[in-house]
């Protein structure tokens, strides 16, 4: 049977990165750390996918999805805990200079 | 010789790779994910900019050791970016004549490994490096040409690429709650589901949770303190800002990342983490926001996108614990690294595996042993 041809989704659109893109991390995650040693942080830091203007908003629940996916056509089971994502604020992009004080002396 | 390392940060992955490649059989385990804790809150800079002459020799020959890793991840690894940045000026700004003079006074330390240092005016500094700043809002600054950035990531998770290479194993989300001990030596090391790891050496590369590790032990060595740190990144823009901005009064460090964001943190913010948080705070993201406005007024409008909480480990005076346990003969401690484990780390680690590997005593380390006064 011929490979079947992954449909180009995007899945970030921040930075451009498309399915395919993605798996191609994945798997070269799996490379460098194992089975073992990778997890959906680490998966985040080889694809840039939820590191992008959005900051996870648009690609989290995808990424997540091929994380699992992957990782069951590898034989492992994922808990909801190893899913688990850390929303930072601000919950929107804020421009800097609101958080500014006018002295030095205050912050 | 089987070594078990506790902590994949900067540290602990680099001692690990650097054992592996002495053919050593290393395992990693971690508590969270790799990289977690101050490795992964970091600026990522290589900086000359030390406090002590022993650590800007460590950081010059760090800069060499890894740009050898470089090479080697992009060679033998197949890792495209590599994991090195371009050499780039760091400036450290005096808001005050105060300022100035704590400055000078660490610049003769850079000064005596033969670094270069500029003093320069406020006006040189917009002129030269600079078009952005605000010439009125500070008194003068120091300007070394010795640093480089580099990507934290494929800093750590590329060594422990490299370190798998050579057969060693990396475990997440193992944190280790006890050890088996006697006759002065420890056995294995106990985790939380009762699976037990044992080897012949164990290397505590735990950053600023490494205290946690000794109490456990009852190990009497030199205490740390824990304080809060942190930081922010912004959204990408076009790659112009090339300096590291450092303001030694307000622990703040600034520069535009390799992946163009520009990225801020406060490496102390004078307030003790017993409790290892990670939480961001307004009062960290108020300081960031001031200095950096102060400075560039025009970033005001520069969109914030992420910030974070950190946990550093100080030692009180300014230098790492590095050396072996003098209550567990097969116990090594590598921590304590202040705000400049990712400067002189990689140096540091090479040294410290050798000590590890060969069981030779490495003179320069003799200064950072973990019972100094």
């Amino acid at each position: 049977m011929s490979e079947k041809k992954l449909h180009p989704a995007i899945i970030c659109r921040c930075l451009d990165r498309t399915q395919e893109d993605m798996i191609g991390a994945f798997h070269m995650m799996i490379d460098f750390l194992g089975i073992d040693g990778a997890d959906i942080n680490a998966f985040r830091r080889f694809s840039w996918g939820t590191t992008g203007f959005c900051q996870g908003r648009g690609c989290l629940a995808l990424m997540q999805r091929i994380y699992v996916n992957e990782m069951r056509k590898l034989d492992v089971r994922i808990s909801p805990d190893e899913l688990k994502y850390k929303a930072r604020s601000p919950a929107q992009p804020v421009p800097l200079g609101i958080f500014a004080k006018n002295n030095l002396e205050e912050v | 010789m089987k070594v078990l390392v506790i902590g994949s940060g900067t540290i602990g992955t680099s001692v690990s790779q650097e054992l592996a490649d002495k053919g050593v059989d290393v395992e990693i385990y971690d508590a969270k994910y790799l990289g977690y804790g101050a490795t992964s809150r970091s600026l990522s800079v290589f900086s000359v900019q030390q406090r002590d002459r022993r650590l800007v020799k460590l950081a010059l020959e760090s800069v060499e050791l890894a740009k050898e890793l470089d090479r080697r991840l992009k060679e033998e690894a197949n890792f495209p970016i590599g994991i090195f940045g371009e050499r780039c000026p760091h400036v450290s700004v005096a808001f005050t004549e105060r300022d100035y003079e704590i400055l000078r006074d660490y610049s003769e330390v850079w000064r005596s490994e033969g670094i270069d240092v500029k003093d320069v005016s406020p006006g040189e500094v917009k002129e030269e490096l600079l078009p952005w700043v605000d010439e009125n809002s500070f008194y003068r600054a120091l300007v070394t040409y010795d640093d480089y950035k580099a990507f934290t990531f494929p800093f750590t998770l590329g060594r422990v690429g490299l370190m798998r290479m050579k057969g060693g194993k990396v475990y997440k989300y193992r944190e280790i709650k006890d050890f088996d001990t006697g006759g002065g030596r420890i056995k294995a090391a106990v985790m939380e589901d009762g699976h037990k790891a044992d080897a012949d050496v164990f290397v505590v590369a735990g950053g600023a949770k490494s205290r946690e590790i000794a109490k456990k032990l009852d190990d009497p060595v030199k205490p740390i303190r824990v304080t809060t740190a942190g930081g922010f990144c912004t959204e990408p823009y076009k790659y112009l800002f090339k300096p590291v901005i450092t303001v030694e009064s307000k622990g703040y460090r600034l520069t535009q990342t390799l992946r163009n964001e520009f990225a801020a943190v406060v490496y102390d913010m004078g307030i003790d983490n017993p409790s290892y948080d990670i939480e961001e705070s307004l009062r960290l993201l108020e300081r960031i926001a001031t200095v950096t406005v102060k400075l560039f007024p025009s970033f005001a409008y520069i969109n914030v996108l992420r910030q974070w909480g950190a946990y550093l480990d100080y030692t009180d005076d300014g230098l790492p614990i590095v050396g072996w346990s003098r209550k567990y003969e097969n116990l090594y401690y590598i921590y304590g690294f202040n705000n400049y484990g990712f400067s002189i780390g990689t140096a540091v680690a090479a040294r410290a595996a050798v000590e590890i590997a060969d069981g030779r005593r490495d003179q320069f380390l003799e200064d950072f042993r973990p019972y100094r006064e």
